[in-house]
């Protein structure tokens, strides 16, 4: 696992946000906090590996709004959907460019990171792929 | 005094004795009393007249006065002197006229003839007492003379000469009565005119005879007077005289008896005449009645004695304006006769007509002395004369104008014998031909009751021969075949000819169509009386008591003809209608009229039936009333569905009135106005308007509805009262107080049987909250979209959930890393450990908080109402806050009133609320810069009867306009508020039927307001 991989959080509620870096630098990764999805659009440059832990119900975007913009750009990024209750909400799955895993409120911190470290080993993997692909 | 006698001297003796002898017998006494008065003083002189015999034999009368010339020692008279004088021929004179006076006197006094004409024989005589004097009285008639009066003449003469007839040479007398001058047969045996009575003088001794004829005023022969002797003698000059003055008493005695005799006459005739006779003396002023007969007394009832001495105007009793007496007086001024017809008057009163006739009398100068006037009663005359003229004119009248055909029929041949035109026009035949036709043949030969009309006939004329007048009725037939119903009278004629009955028939054709037509009329009344629907009946207005009903009121009131009449019937009014029954009664008394009085009467098996009560009068000739006529319509079912109607629109308005909806119904007129009849209560609650103003004034309806939503009510309204058609409108109003609410207004209409609309109803709704739910339902629903386009009430839950997890999601993590740290005992600071402590115990609050609120969203419903003391509660909730609330140095302080009504709700949910208040204001005030922080919690009664609770504080208050937003979910000015409290707490207190509100106060903080209605149940049920 490349330590240089980038873990962005994007949760409004502040108490969340901040206790889900802590889960993430736990696991010594670089963690970039947002508060909404409009600031992290805003700042994400997309240059190396990383996966976004986003709440799907925010005021202003939604995590899944959020999602279908990065995929309209093409971005290959996996994304963690964090939500609350999962009633009503059609949670996307797998995507050409990305890989998306889903966390109900309240979570296992331990599933939290797995799926961390599954979102970063699918960007890998699915950047070989990709890779392999193109080559082939 | 000798030769005053005629005596020789030789012959006189001087001795009183010789000359008494000399003195008549009868006048001695005279002579000797007068000497006797003298001698004894009594009187001065001697004086007396007496006869003495003369020589020859003659009685002479002497005046013999004297007096005493002597007197003795006793004074008695002694010798005396006097004269003697003879007073014969004054005594002659004297007798003469004495007996003059007396035969006048018996004339004046009435005596008879006979009486009178005796004393003037009698006369005669005593002035020569030699002659024999008669009177014989000529009777006009026969030229006869009769004697008349006593005389002494023999009778056989008397007889001989009585009737004898007068004639040129018939004896003295009848000669002298011929001719009417006197003839003097100074010997009957030598003079002509006795020669054929000689024998009978001869006989009665009669040698002559004067006779001296008796002439009336005009010269008339009305007798003879005749002087016979018995020796031949002429008579002297005196002698002459006598029988003169004898012829002229005679003529005035038999005048006088001839006037008395034709007085008496005329007295008795007009005393037996029938007319009435008054003589009135023209010459008085007064022109009085001096005579009037018995029938003028018997006619006018009044007495001679009332009578005479009046003037005859008293008859007129007032009636002095009648023509005919004009005619009187102008005939009495003009001195002439006359006869009127005037009205009278009987001393009775009784008024008669009276014919009268006046003549005047005149005398010598041609002066009317008297009038003379005859009354002939002629009243029976005149009123018989009217009635005759009345009969008569109303005989000629039936017999003209009558209808009657009439027939004479001859019994003994059938044959009828003659017709009248009546008849001729009723049996449409000519008289000839009639009188040729068979009785039968005028009739059918049945009559309508099927008897045989020749049986019939030949009973009727039995009966009319026997003496009676049938009246019957008969059926005639005419000659074209038509029937025609008549009446006749049949009766029997008074004739020597045969038996004759006299038939008249009249046409009754048409009384018998009235008859029939009447007939029919009746029944049909007496079936529509017997079949109304209405009970008719008649009562005795003195008695109460029915006198007849008809059919009807016997069916509804379940008696017998026999047991309801005579009954009064004040017995079948129900007894509560007592008092009304004995003010009716007194009313119709006065006024003859009852209409429609409601009354309960009594049926036979006691149950009630509501009557309308319409009477008439029946009045007498005079007025006054005798009987009533009344209806009784039953009119039970109208007051039953009346009653139903009442009961039901009290229970409709006792509904109306405890619902919050307003009923209103709007008469509407033919004129197209309208006004307001009933608004429910409800109208005050809605509109804050009282019912009066509305009912006062219908515009006020439409005035206070919003300008712009005007016209859709209008028009709604409008669309109603053209079509009938039910009309929904939606507008909003503004109430008294300012306020503005939504109604929803449903009209219809009633109509009228010809489809015109009378009447509008409704029911307006208060539709505000409705509307305002609406609203926050719509501003919710924008609201939560931005978190989430949540929709639903699910979506709320899921909103909370999710609000939820987000502690939870935190508490785990952290709890998480404070464990891994732990464990793997990595360096990890003690304050770092205390940080994430702090952050789980902040957030497992937080959660908690969550979840309470969660709770009293799912405990929303049901409710669990129940009637409670608002004071109470408050009271508890604030024990509640009041540790949190010291903590914070805040004071709660509670201004309740102690007067509030229990409400009904749910004691719970309202707690919530009231704590919610009190726990936002703690929060509030915990942002405050405020010294002194502080709640007041008040509760009040407002005027609509609503509870009012109120939480204020001297906090911040609400920033800008987060009074209007403060109630929106999710809103929230706490930075760990949810923004759910409020909404909650909103939607509770409405749940209620309450309001909550806020707004900021003059402290600067904010105050919430709550209602809740008193009557909250009642309303929820209705």
């Amino acid at each position: 696992m490349s330590t240089s991989a980038t873990v962005y959080v994007v949760d409004d509620d502040e108490a969340v946000r901040k206790s889900t870096v802590s889960l993430v630098e736990a696991m010594e990764l670089p963690v970039r906090p947002y508060e909404s999805a409009e600031d992290f659009l805003a700042e994400f440059d997309n240059n190396g590996p990383a996966c976004l832990i986003v709440d799907v119900r925010m005021p202003g975007m939604s995590g899944i709004e959020l999602f279908d913009i990065l995929t309209a750009r093409g971005i290959r990024l996996p994304v963690i959907f964090v939500t609350g209750h999962s009633e009503g909400v059609t949670i996307p799955g797998q995507s050409d460019s990305a890989t998306t895993w889903y966390l109900e409120k309240p979570f296992h911190p331990r599933e939290l990171q797995q799926q961390v470290r599954w979102a970063l080993d699918s960007y890998l993997t699915q950047g070989a792929e990709s890779s392999l692909r193109n080559a082939g | 005094m000798e030769p005053l006698l005629g005596y020789d001297p030789s012959e006189v003796e001087p001795s009183r004795e010789w000359w008494r002898s000399l003195v008549h017998p009868d006048d001695v006494a005279i002579k000797e009393q007068a000497l006797q008065d003298h001698l004894n003083g009594s009187a001065p002189i001697y004086e007396c007249e007496y006869r003495v015999r003369s020589a020859s034999g003659e009685w002479r009368w002497i005046l013999d006065r004297g007096h005493a010339v002597t007197h003795d020692e006793h004074g008695r008279p002694g010798r005396m002197v006097g004269t003697d004088t003879d007073i014969t021929r004054l005594k002659h004179d004297e007798q003469l006229l004495h007996g003059q006076n007396r035969i006048l006197e018996a004339i004046a006094t009435g005596k008879p003839l006979s009486d009178v004409l005796s004393l003037v024989i009698e006369l005669v005589e005593t002035a020569d007492p030699d002659a024999i004097a008669t009177v014989l009285l000529l009777n006009p008639q026969t030229q006869s003379l009769h004697g008349v009066g006593r005389n002494r003449l023999p009778a056989f003469f008397n007889r001989a000469i009585d009737g004898l007839k007068i004639g040129p040479d018939t004896g003295a007398c009848g000669t002298a009565a011929f001719r009417g001058e006197r003839v003097v047969a100074a010997d009957v045996m030598t003079h002509d005119f006795w020669k054929d009575y000689r024998n009978l003088a001869a006989e009665a001794g009669i040698r002559a005879c004067w006779s001296e004829p008796v002439l009336g005023r005009n010269g008339q022969v009305l007798g003879v007077s005749a002087i016979y002797h018995n020796v031949p003698c002429e008579p002297a000059e005196a002698s002459l005289d006598i029988i003169e003055s004898a012829a002229r008493l005679s003529a005035i005695a038999i005048q006088r008896d001839q006037i008395t005799r034709d007085l008496r006459i005329r007295d008795r005739a007009l005393a037996s005449t029938s007319n009435g006779v008054v003589i009135v003396d023209a010459l008085q002023p007064a022109q009085p009645v001096i005579y009037c007969n018995s029938a003028f007394e018997r006619i006018t009832g009044y007495s001679s004695s009332d009578v005479i001495g009046r003037n005859c105007r008293f008859l007129q009793a007032g009636k002095s304006d009648q023509s005919g007496l004009e005619e009187v007086r102008q005939a009495i001024r003009e001195q002439r006769g006359c006869r009127v017809i005037i009205k009278n008057v009987r001393e009775n009163g009784e008024p008669f007509w009276n014919e009268l006739t006046i003549s005047p009398v005149f005398d010598d100068a041609g002066q009317a002395t008297h009038f003379v006037g005859i009354q002939d009663d002629v009243t029976q005359r005149l009123e018989a004369e009217k009635e005759l003229i009345t009969s008569e004119l109303r005989f000629r009248t039936l017999v003209e104008f009558a209808p009657e055909a009439v027939s004479v029929l001859d019994v003994e041949t059938m044959q009828f014998v003659d017709f009248n035109q009546n008849a001729v026009e009723l049996f449409g035949v000519d008289r000839e031909s009639l009188l040729t036709m068979e009785p039968q043949e005028l009739s059918p030969e049945f009559q309508p009751d099927g008897q045989s009309s020749l049986e019939m006939a030949a009973e009727f004329i039995a009966r009319t021969l026997a003496g009676e007048a049938p009246v019957f009725e008969w059926t005639h037939i005419r000659s074209d075949g038509t029937l025609i119903p008549t009446e006749v009278r049949l009766v029997r004629l008074p004739s020597d000819e045969g038996q004759l009955i006299r038939g008249s028939a009249t046409d009754i054709s048409e009384r018998k169509q009235i008859e029939n037509t009447l007939r029919q009329a009746e029944a049909r009344f007496r079936d529509l009386y017997d079949q109304a629907p209405d009970m008719y009946f008649s009562a005795d207005v003195g008695s109460l008591c029915i006198v007849d009903c008809n059919q009807t009121t016997l069916d509804k009131l379940g008696y017998s003809r026999d047991q309801i009449i005579g009954r009064p019937v004040t017995e079948l009014y129900a007894s509560n209608c007592a008092d009304q029954v004995a003010k009716n009664i007194a009313e119709f008394r006065r006024s003859g009229r009852v209409d429609g009085v409601e009354l309960q009467v009594l049926h036979a098996d006691g149950s009630v039936i509501d009557v309308s009560l319409s009477a008439s009068a029946i009045r007498d000739g005079d007025g006054h009333v005798v009987e009533s006529r009344a209806i009784w319509r039953d009119i039970t079912k109208r007051k039953q569905a009346e009653r139903e109607r009442t009961e039901a629109l009290t229970r409709f308005e006792s509904i109306a009135s405890n619902i919050p909806d307003c009923f209103w119904r709007t008469r509407v007129n033919p004129d197209g106005s309208y006004q307001v009849e009933y608004v429910s209560p409800a109208w005050e609650k809605i509109w804050g308007y009282s019912v009066d103003e509305i009912l006062s004034n219908a515009d006020l309806w439409l005035d206070v509805v919003l300008d712009e939503d005007r016209s859709v009510a209008q028009q709604a309204f409008e669309a109603v009262l053209k079509t009938g058609e039910r009309q929904t409108a939606s507008y909003r109003i503004r109430t008294r107080d300012g306020q503005v609410r939504w109604l929803e207004d449903r009209m219809s209409a009633a109509l009228d049987e010809s489809g015109r609309v009378i009447l509008l109803e409704g029911v307006a709704r208060d539709v505000s909250e409705q509307r305002n739910a609406e609203e926050l339902a719509r501003q919710q629903m924008e609201q939560l979209a931005h978190v989430g386009r949540l929709t639903t009430v699910g979506e709320l839950a899921t909103g909370i959930a999710h609000e939820l997890n987000q502690p939870l999601t935190t508490i785990v993590n952290t709890a998480f890393i404070c464990e891994q740290n732990l464990t793997q005992e990595k360096e990890f600071s003690s304050d770092k450990i205390r940080k994430s402590v702090t952050t789980i115990s902040d957030q497992a609050f937080r959660a908690s908080e969550i979840i309470r609120r969660l709770r009293s969203l799912v405990k929303r419903t049901p409710l669990a109402v129940s009637d409670f003391d608002v004071n109470r509660a408050i009271n508890e909730v604030v024990s509640l806050i009041r540790p949190i609330a010291r903590q914070n140095v805040i004071s709660v302080q509670l201004s309740l009133n102690d007067s509030l009504p229990c409400i009904r709700a749910d004691e719970i949910q309202v707690q919530q609320v009231i704590l919610n208040l009190l726990k936002n204001a703690c929060d509030a005030l915990l942002q405050a810069q405020t010294v002194e922080r502080q709640i007041v919690v008040e509760s009040h009664l407002t005027d609509t009867n609503d509870v009012m609770i109120s939480v204020s504080d001297n906090g911040p208050g609400l920033p800008g306009d987060a009074a209007s937003q403060a109630f929106e979910a999710f809103f929230s000015t706490k930075d760990d508020g949810m923004g759910m409290g409020l909404a909650i707490s909103r939607s509770i207190i409405e749940t209620h039927r309450g309001h909550l509100w806020t707004e900021n106060n003059s402290q600067g903080g904010a105050t919430f307001w709550l209602t809740l209605p008193v009557t909250m149940e009642r309303r929820r049920r209705a």
